[in-house]
């Protein structure tokens, strides 16, 4: 029991500090569901609170905020839950204060939810999921959730009643036995309570917003367009939500300039939407435990081969990093390279022999210098060793962000593996950002081992060749075309009368990068497989 | 094996696969959030083979029966459970195709 003077004196603090104006104490994130008035109309019907005091079903799981969406927007079209525009969003918020993935949870799936990949890695040794649950949905779909036991076990009927004819569709295994077993297997690798979760919980409620808010540093990259820099800024709109304004440099030298709202959900995943001149944009930010980093993606919801990927730092936090450099690779014996160094709180009065570059580079000259960049002028000497560097000016130091090469030896064109998907008319099409990449040997005179070096996208010369398949389907004439910036746009959907049977404009061909390096005759090829397929009828998460 | 060679275009075909040109290809997840992949024994998207040789030719041919008994109900709307009543407004999809909506987010 606590001693009645220190009750007196803590009384006596908390009145002081209210006479004076300060903050009240920070209080700890909610741990279950807080009472909410819009929640109790709109989902308390069914989700009471039990006995316990925790909300029936939901305070079991925990999703992300794109999970919650698709929870809730199945809600409204099977349990005919009715919503108001903008509270399907104050409901995700809501549920994420402490239902969420903790950062680290979310970081291993963070591809799914930015939408940027289009393939994934399953764990090894799960040959039974991969039969009963992945040839449907993605492996994301059951890492980005934890559930008790309870609740993992009851999706075996959840699954059973939303789509009743998977029991004949995936006829060749037993898939009420087959669900049973994986489900007891998942509630013991994604349980409600981990370490993570229960670390994250206890952050301080109110420290997000101000955490958050301000300027970051960016420094991120657009397949087809190539690398940027820029600036984030965040700037609280009121319980959770942002005003957000990103602003970019290409190293083409165009300026993007975006305005758009963000929410937070959980303290660290940020959603943000932006009306570019390209479509409706969103944003995926990710923001490190400490407030000091984060990692983001963005894509064009309207042009899926629109997308990018970066990195913030906070301006503030005093931490001097260098972040990239432009260009990336310096070819052995060049000689007045302006290199850019994009870094954060870089030092602005920098004389050439504070900058490292390793051997057999020597900075020539200091041209421009700022505290989110630094511009000199280098001599690479003709025998300057191959491979990576360690950059380093002054305090701030960066690694694997520059290399020396003498030669480009080889090309590879990624996405390795690409879909597209007809469409333009009825439905939308998807169409597939290729890039060349060059890649050096590397220093032990090998190519394509571990240690070669990416040299970074080059310009191409593109074109695609008929994949051998089903003799004379001819697909290169009809699936669709390539740009030389790399872009395939698939043809329109709907039958096809010139191809037999009418069919799609779908196929399977090669997509083929050419190049010659300059000052060589050596011209250099690689190629990606693509499959133009048919569209989609159904994009339940896009919102 | 080593004395029989490939002389068409399928068998060459079938070579390169032996050979381990192609890795073998699980997922291919569409671009969007927490949606789903693909069945390829045939799929949606592509056949067993990963190839389209083994899709309905054109996929409108069969498109009704995909959706009604919910297939592919990741890729096209199911009429089972889902979606009941979306391909009431066209009766014939190889024809009137451009009549058949796209259901996008939302509910």
């Amino acid at each position: 029991m606590i001693p009645r003077e220190w009750t007196k004196a803590l009384a006596a603090v908390a009145t002081l500090s209210f006479l004076l104006g300060l903050s009240p104490p920070v209080l700890a994130a909610p741990a279950g569901l807080p009472k909410n008035p819009l929640f109790a109309l709109k989902c308390g019907i069914c989700h009471r609170p039990q006995k316990d005091g925790r909300v029936r079903r939901l305070e079991s799981m925990r999703k992300s905020p794109e999970g919650w969406e698709r929870s809730i927007q199945r809600m409204e079209r099977l349990q005919r839950v009715k919503l108001q525009p903008g509270e399907r969003e104050a409901l995700v918020k809501l549920l994420c204060q402490s239902l969420t993935l903790a950062p680290a949870e979310s970081r291993k799936v963070f591809y799914a939810l930015a939408g940027k990949d289009p393939r994934e890695e399953i764990p090894p040794g799960k040959e039974k999921l991969k039969e009963a649950c992945t040839r449907c949905h993605s492996y994301a779909t059951i890492a980005a959730q934890r559930r008790t036991r309870e609740e993992w076990l009851k999706l075996k009927s959840l699954h059973l009643s939303l789509y009743p004819a998977l029991v004949y569709q995936l006829r060749e295994i037993d898939w009420p036995m087959v669900a049973d077993e994986i489900l007891k297997s998942l509630a013991k690798t994604f349980p409600f309570e981990t370490p993570e979760w229960k670390a994250w919980k206890k952050r301080p409620a109110q420290s997000s917003a101000g955490r958050l808010a301000g300027s970051w540093r960016v420094i991120g990259s657009q397949p087809g367009r190539g690398s940027y820099v820029g600036s984030l800024e965040l700037k609280p709109s009121g319980d959770g939500d942002y005003e957000v304004k990103r602003t970019v440099l290409y190293e083409g030298g165009q300026e993007e300039s975006w305005t758009g709202k963000g929410t937070l959900y959980g303290g660290y995943a940020l959603r943000a939407y932006f009306s570019t001149s390209e479509g409706r944009t969103k944003g995926t930010f990710s923001f490190f435990p400490g407030g000091k980093t984060m990692e983001g993606s963005w894509l064009c919801m309207d042009k899926l081969y629109l997308a990018g990927d970066e990195i913030g730092h906070r301006w503030g936090t005093g931490e001097a990093k260098v972040l990239s450099l432009s260009p990336g690779a310096l070819k052995q014996g060049s000689s007045h390279v302006h290199l850019a160094l994009q870094g954060i709180h870089l030092p602005t009065s920098p004389r050439p022999a504070d900058l490292h570059l390793g051997p057999g580079i020597a900075i020539s000259k200091i041209l421009k210098a700022s505290p989110g960049q630094l511009v000199v002028e280098v001599e690479v000497q003709g025998n300057a060793p191959i491979g990576e560097r360690h950059v380093t000016v002054g305090k701030a130091s960066g690694k694997g962000i520059l290399v020396v090469y003498d030669r480009v030896d080889y090309l590879q064109v990624v996405p390795e593996f690409g879909l597209a998907r007809v469409g333009g008319q009825a439905n939308p099409a998807k169409a597939e950002q290729f890039e060349a990449i060059a890649y050096n040997r590397g220093p032990d005179g090998t190519p394509h081992t571990r240690d070669d070096l990416r040299l970074g996208p080059v310009k191409a010369h593109w074109s695609v060749e008929e994949y051998f398949y089903s003799p004379e389907d001819r697909d290169v004439e009809y699936v669709g075309k390539i740009d030389q910036n790399g872009l395939f746009l698939p043809s329109a959907e709907g039958p096809n009368p010139q191809r037999p049977f009418k069919t799609n404009n779908v196929g399977n061909v090669w997509v083929v990068a050419t190049y010659r390096p300059d000052g060589t005759d050596q011209e250099l090829k690689a190629k990606a497989f693509l499959l133009v397929t048919v569209q989609l009828f159904l994009q339940e998460t896009m919102n | 094996m080593k004395h029989v060679k490939a002389i068409n275009l399928r068998a060459q075909a079938l070579e390169a696969r032996a050979k381990g040109e192609l890795p073998d290809i699980y997922a291919l997840q569409m671009q969007l959030p927490m949606s789903c992949s693909t069945v390829f024994d045939p799929g949606w998207e592509v056949d067993g083979m990963f190839g389209l040789a083994g899709l309905c030719q054109p996929m409108e041919n069969d498109l009704y029966g995909c959706s009604a008994d919910c297939w592919w109900p990741a890729q096209v709307p199911d009429e089972l459970v889902n979606y009941p009543g979306w391909s009431d407004q066209c009766s014939a999809a190889v024809r009137d195709w451009q009549k058949i909506k796209f259901i996008q987010g939302g509910p």
